[in-house]
């Protein structure tokens, strides 16, 4: 039961984590909160069920068509969401990117409807039996993939010119262009790279839980959310403890509290977090200014 | 080499630069100098890119550059070593490095560009692994420097190198940009420190105001009356 529950939790919190790196990408580089991140996430889902179930595409197809879908979707949104606005203040992309994920997600609502969907139940087997422990084998694969995707990710930023630029970025956008750095292009490719990362999430989850719904959104981008304040926001390795502790919380919580207080773990979570260590448990990242 | 020609910059209605122009032959080192708020900040921040003139327009190697963005610049040959040096303080002085040198696709120069570097700094090889924010403010003027020679330049840009920096160290500072020059670079440098300026420059500029109030030889700027009054605080 323990080892189950923990299990658990390292599934969800591995995705948490995912999609809080993508927030905090996008925080980092483009310098504003993506609230249309959920969506994003919610589309993924979509997409890949779309290919299931419409297309007859396997799973392992799925999440690629779904990653390929989100590329346009990256592409779409930050052109006419985040660039135009580049140089606006802060309330009117706050506005605009808010106004966004509202049109997003009423065309989720307008293309799939507003009654969930399911994934076919056949896809992969749902426990397989080792000695005592029942395990799963979607949750393997989760586990598998959420840890190449954070490796992959780590490369990328840490080991790569691309990811040298961006760092410098978040540091100092102006020190960065007289760099050379095309910061334009830069922000679209984080842009894009944030939308796979939130659209492999939802796809994930949506095989996992085997049912999505126009909303589905809504609630893990704020527990991601959690997760950046947990790490401390534009903190990459931040976000991936965060988002472990908070899995693993809202697993343990759920089992040996009350699962009906699953989604109040998130909070309290981040309300100690906010009073405690108002800069995450790892964090001292803030944000220069020149 | 460059020409800026009667651009007008202006960051709201009111004007900061009015009417300016000026050029810096190719192989010399000049001065702009003012007082603060005269607009060379500015000034060096059209040139680069960050800013575009409203009129007029600037010319690099005959190649119009004022609508160009500063990544566009860079690519062009001039590198900008900016005010307050912004060093990007979290990243190691290797990176720091290594980001001077974006643009550069062949490894192989990048490494010699470096080796370069590090030979004109000593003190900078020893702190390659340290993040650049722990440097003292002249390591740092100096890494803000290296940086901008990791894109080998045609033209370098100065915003006041000797600001914040004791004595000692802007003597040092001044005489790594006359070897820098020595080895070929054009230099385009912005000072309060009208002394130190006017004797590296080779031709010199005053600004008042946005606007130009003298230009011309930079021993005959160092023997005018208005500026060994004014910037010289000679009697």
């Amino acid at each position: 039961m323990f080892i189950q529950q923990v299990m658990n939790g390292l599934t969800i919190g591995g995705v948490y984590a995912l999609v809080a790196i993508g927030y905090t990408l996008v925080y980092g580089v483009l310098g504003m909160i993506n609230f249309a991140h959920g969506s994003i996430y919610t589309l993924g889902a979509y997409f890949a069920w779309t290919a299931v179930a419409r297309l007859g595409f396997s799973l392992p197809l799925a999440f690629l068509f779904s990653l390929a879908c989100s590329v346009l979707v990256g592409v779409i949104v930050e052109r006419t969401g985040y660039y135009p606005l580049r140089q606006a203040t802060v309330e009117n992309q706050i506005i605009c990117i808010f106004g966004l994920s509202i049109v997003l997600d009423n065309l989720i609502m307008l293309i799939w409807g507003t009654v969930p969907k399911s994934f076919p139940s056949d896809i992969v087997p749902d426990w397989v039996s080792v000695g005592v422990a029942k395990f799963s084998p979607m949750q393997a694969i989760i586990l598998l993939l959420t840890l190449v995707i954070l490796l992959v990710l780590y490369l990328l930023v840490y080991k790569t010119k691309t990811g040298l630029a961006m760092r410098a970025i978040a540091l100092n956008p102006e020190a960065a262009s007289l760099m050379g750095i095309n910061i334009g292009r830069l922000r679209l490719q984080t842009f894009i790279l944030s939308a796979m990362l939130a659209a492999a999430s939802g796809t994930m989850i949506g095989a996992y839980y085997k049912i999505i719904s126009y909303n589905l959104g809504l609630s893990t981008v704020i527990k991601a959310f959690v997760v950046s304040i947990l790490g401390g926001i534009g903190n990459i390795s931040g976000a991936v403890v965060g988002g472990l502790v908070l899995g693993q919380i809202e697993g343990l919580g759920a089992a040996y509290v009350s699962t009906g207080y699953k989604d109040a773990f998130a909070f309290v979570v981040m309300i100690l977090v906010l009073m405690l260590r108002p800069n995450g448990l790892l964090g001292t990242f803030t944000r220069e200014k020149v | 080499m460059l020409r800026v020609e009667s651009i007008e910059v202006g960051y709201t209605e009111r004007p900061v630069l009015k009417d300016l122009s000026l050029h810096v032959e190719e192989g010399s080192i000049a001065a702009v100098l003012g007082a603060n708020g005269a607009g060379k900040t500015t000034l060096l921040r059209t040139i680069m890119g960050l800013l575009h003139p409203g009129r007029g327009r600037i010319l690099f190697q005959g190649e119009k550059i004022s609508h160009l963005p500063a990544h566009e610049i860079v690519k062009r040959g001039i590198s900008m070593i900016p005010e307050g040096r912004q060093v990007f303080s979290r990243l190691n002085v290797l990176e720091n490095l290594r980001l001077g040198a974006y643009l550069e696709k062949s490894k192989a120069q990048v490494q010699s560009d470096l080796e370069q570097v590090l030979e004109l700094f000593p003190v900078l090889k020893e702190r390659l692994m340290q993040p650049a924010g722990s440097l003292s403010g002249g390591e740092q003027q100096m890494l803000a420097i290296g940086r901008a020679l990791m894109s080998r330049p045609r033209l370098l840009l100065l915003d006041e190198p000797s600001m914040g920096l004791a004595p000692k160290l802007v003597t040092q500072i001044y005489r790594i940009i006359a070897t820098i020059h020595k080895q070929g670079t054009t230099v385009l440098l912005v000072e309060q420190n009208a002394r130190m300026a006017l004797k590296v420059a080779q031709q010199a500029y005053v600004l008042e105001n946005g606007r130009l109030a003298l230009g011309g030889p930079a021993e005959e700027l160092a023997r005018d009356d208005r500026v060994r009054k004014i910037y010289l605080g000679e009697a």
